[in-house]
């Protein structure tokens, strides 16, 4: 085998050791990196009943076999842990160069344990790894942390950092993990559990050569990949207009949600926040991750109006949604500004805005005083109110404490009328993509296992045909607003989305290039020889080892739903009236994914997967 | 020669009168308008080519942008090319915009992004364009969803 390293650093910050961990070899060829193997490790090493917060939880830096090559959108890696949001699996994955920089000191990945005494830097230089003292940055944001240490470590040109703001220094339970200003681990609060670990940051450069299998047919699949990626329209719709792109389609589609998923249509939407008013009003250029072909990341320049911050990365589509739409902003300076707030306090600006929506139409509806808000004027719109609280949230200062729990425990802490227009599932606010258009994503929500989630799978490409993989047994064209026959369409996608998690490949590039290239490109590298039914199974095992960790943690049937606002039909826009018919995706799907009555996976489902070590601890988890 | 147009004169008849129809409409008209783009749509089966100017001052009075049938002598913006079955097919309000680029059906170039714009702006006249071929007497045109 090659491609790997077999080494994965073993950091405990409570005693300060770092190790290197004894990996099984063969989780290689069985998990491939990312996401799949942080979670066959972290069943080795966890008891599924942990607090998240509590220094049990380890945090597991993955990157995958073609990180650091130069294959295209190949520069991702993912942090997870138990999530501090949801209470289940909690997985992040993110680009830009940071993978790249920690596999060329030779480590496949870091377990990270314990927690400091006192706040800390991981450093990873030259192949080795010590714990630096971070005290004089904790307290800054995101941005000033990396900015000093690449101050402090100026020799260092090629320095990537990851940096927690204050809101993961505050354990807000939706802090996200910034890298490099430009490129961010969102979903489900891998911020909080840095913080929870007093760690600021981490920082790595490297040099060493990276291993191939084969060079030669390395290099031939390189190259037919980046022809294929360059000449794809999705890569020439992303360079052009961005993640935003999806602005004016998803107009048409109604695969936006409005006003906290309410409203079916706002007619300048498009127009205001979509790809093109991105470019005529604030794009300065667009950025790439590490050796990406496509380079779909806006950088911006907001000056000259109230909600200056210069120059910056900008919103992305999912923004765009949760403080456009999702708020009734069409303001795109604002959006901007509370954009790159996100970013320097380390929000996941998902769940951030959506939880804002929940509270103002909580307020909206008399849940909320204006004196349990700290007298923000949080109505619909108002995003000068939103900027106020998004500092509160981060410090956890006055309501910012309680809006820092993110939506599910705020409906909690309310009258059950309040649940009627909660959009979580397994605790997770949805993204930017309305089920009610899609009836697949809807499946695909309640079945993914961070919790709801547009990235656990490949639905959202397959479903709204971006792609066309009949090789996979996928059929060529699907229809948004039908149900039946959407659970094996969203199972195979399953199986190829993992897969893109577990190689750490960017969803757009797989998109791009197709499943052929992703594979040759995969086989080259590490001289697995996978056929696509392999690759596809290898992406069904992690499924199925994730779900089964979900379960240890709790997770039974009854929490594979729809929120009922998304099960309200709209009346205009793109979904006017129609909704996802949920038990009969749900039936189809446990068919077949062997899911047993109560959400578990069947034995002979486990023992296909070759995860007959899980079967013991399910059967024993309720004795 | 496809399903649904005997040869182009047909086309431009039907397209004529949907576009004056639609350039006139108070309420698309100024958001088509507000795209500033020259559109050339190329057609097969019949070959033929219709072009739509929303970037110069419209030629009549009324009109939000001018269309032109046939060659013209404007550099477009952005050009697409299908048939004209599909692109029927596509004012019914029936055919994917998505997987029509990405299967092939509609290939595209310049300001591809550009086109973009339009989609949400044009969704309201799919329920027109069957009203307009019935008033032209071509209800065998209409083309029922399945």
């Amino acid at each position: 085998m090659s491609g790997y390293f077999y080494r994965i650093a073993d950091i405990d910050l409570s005693s300060g050791n770092v190790a290197d961990y004894p990996i099984d070899h063969q989780y290689y060829r069985d998990y491939i990196g990312g996401g799949s193997l942080a979670a066959r490790l972290f069943f080795d090493l966890v008891k599924p009943c942990i607090d998240p917060l509590s220094i049990e939880n380890p945090l597991f830096i993955m990157t995958g076999p073609l990180v650091g090559t130069g294959f295209p959108g190949s520069s991702r890696f993912a942090v997870c842990a138990k999530s501090p949001l949801t209470g289940i699996w909690g997985e992040s994955t993110c680009g830009g160069a940071f993978g790249v920089s920690l596999r060329k000191n030779g480590f496949d990945g870091i377990i990270i344990r314990g927690r400091a005494s006192q706040p800390v830097v991981v450093e990873v230089f030259d192949g080795s790894i010590t714990i630096g003292d971070a005290t004089n940055l904790w307290g800054l944001d995101t941005y000033e942390a990396a900015q000093q240490l690449k101050e402090v470590h100026s020799d260092r040109k090629k320095l990537r950092t990851l940096t927690i703001g204050p809101a993961g220094e505050h354990r807000v339970r939706y802090a996200s993990i910034c890298h490099d200003r430009a490129n961010h681990l969102g979903r489900t609060g891998m911020g909080a559990i840095m913080g929870s670990k007093n760690l600021k940051a981490i920082i790595a450069e490297g040099t060493v050569s990276l291993p191939i299998a084969d060079e030669e047919e390395y290099k031939s699949a390189r190259k037919t990949t980046l022809e294929a990626a360059r000449e794809s329209i999705v890569s020439i719709s992303l360079n052009q207009a961005g993640t935003a792109s999806a602005m004016e389609i998803g107009m048409m589609t109604g695969d936006i949600p409005i006003k906290n998923w309410r409203v079916g249509e706002v007619e300048e939407l498009g127009d205001e926040l979509g790809g093109n008013a991105i470019v005529e009003k604030i794009l300065k250029k667009r950025k790439a991750c590490q050796g990406c072909p496509i380079a779909c990341k806006p950088e911006v320049k907001v000056e000259n109006t109230k909600y200056d911050f210069g120059t910056g990365p900008g919103p992305e589509y999912e923004t765009l949604g949760t403080f456009g739409s999702m708020l009734m902003s069409l303001d795109l300076d604002a959006i901007s500004k509370a954009n790159d707030l996100c970013n320097r306090l380390g929000l996941d600006s998902i769940s951030c805005g959506a939880t804002i929506a929940f509270i103002m139409e909580a307020r909206e509806k008399g849940f909320y005083s204006d004196e349990q808000l700290d007298h923000l004027d949080l109505t619909w719109g108002n995003l000068d109110a939103v900027i106020e609280l998004l500092k509160k949230i981060s410090y956890r200062e006055g309501f910012g404490d309680m809006a820092a729990e993110g939506s599910a425990v705020l409906a909690e802490n309310l009258p059950e009328q309040a649940r009627e227009f909660l959009v979580t599932i397994k605790g997770l606010e949805l993204p930017m993509h309305d089920p009610r258009g899609f009836h697949g994503m809807g499946l695909a929500y309640m079945m993914s296992n961070r919790g709801a989630c547009h990235l656990q799978h490949s639905v959202q490409s397959v479903e709204q045909c971006s792609v066309s993989w009949p090789e996979a047994g996928l059929e060529d064209e699907y229809t948004g607003t039908e149900s039946e026959g959407k659970a094996k369409m969203v199972y195979i996608s399953e199986g190829i989305g993992q897969m893109a998690n577990a190689i750490c490949l960017c969803h757009f590039a797989q998109w791009a290039i197709g499943l052929e290239n992703t594979l040759a490109g995969l086989n080259a590298v590490t001289g697995f020889e996978l056929s696509l039914e392999d690759y596809i199974n290898i992406g069904h095992r992690s499924w199925l080892l994730k779900r089964s960790l979900n379960n240890l943690m709790g997770v039974r049937e009854q929490d594979d739903k729809l929120p009922g606002r998304v099960l309200t039909p709209l009346d205009e826009g793109g979904t006017g009236g129609t909704i996802p018919d949920e038990a009969l995706l749900k039936f189809e799907y446990y068919q077949i994914r062997d899911l047993d009555p109560s959400g578990i996976p069947s034995e002979p489902a486990l023992l296909k997967a070759d995860l007959g070590f899980l079967i013991e601890p399910l059967k024993n988890m309720n004795s | 020669m496809g399903e649904y147009y005997r040869d182009a004169d047909q086309l431009f008849e039907i397209y004529g009168y949907f576009l004056d129809s639609v350039l006139q409409n108070d309420k698309i008209g100024p958001k088509m308008s507000k795209s500033g783009i020259i559109i050339k749509f190329i057609y097969t089966d019949p070959d033929c080519e219709i072009t739509i100017d929303l970037k110069n001052k419209p030629e009549k009075e009324g009109y939000y942008g001018t269309f032109y049938l046939g060659p013209c002598h404007l550099k477009e913006d952005v050009w697409s090319k299908q048939s004209a079955d599909h692109s029927h097919r596509f004012w019914h309000g029936l055919e994917n915009p998505i997987a029509s680029v990405t299967r092939g059906k509609v290939k595209q170039g310049g300001k591809i992004t550009a086109m973009l714009k339009l989609l949400p702006v044009v969704r309201p006249t799919f329920g027109e364009f069957p009203v307009i071929l019935k008033e032209m007497g071509y209800e065998d045109l209409i083309v029922k969803k399945k």
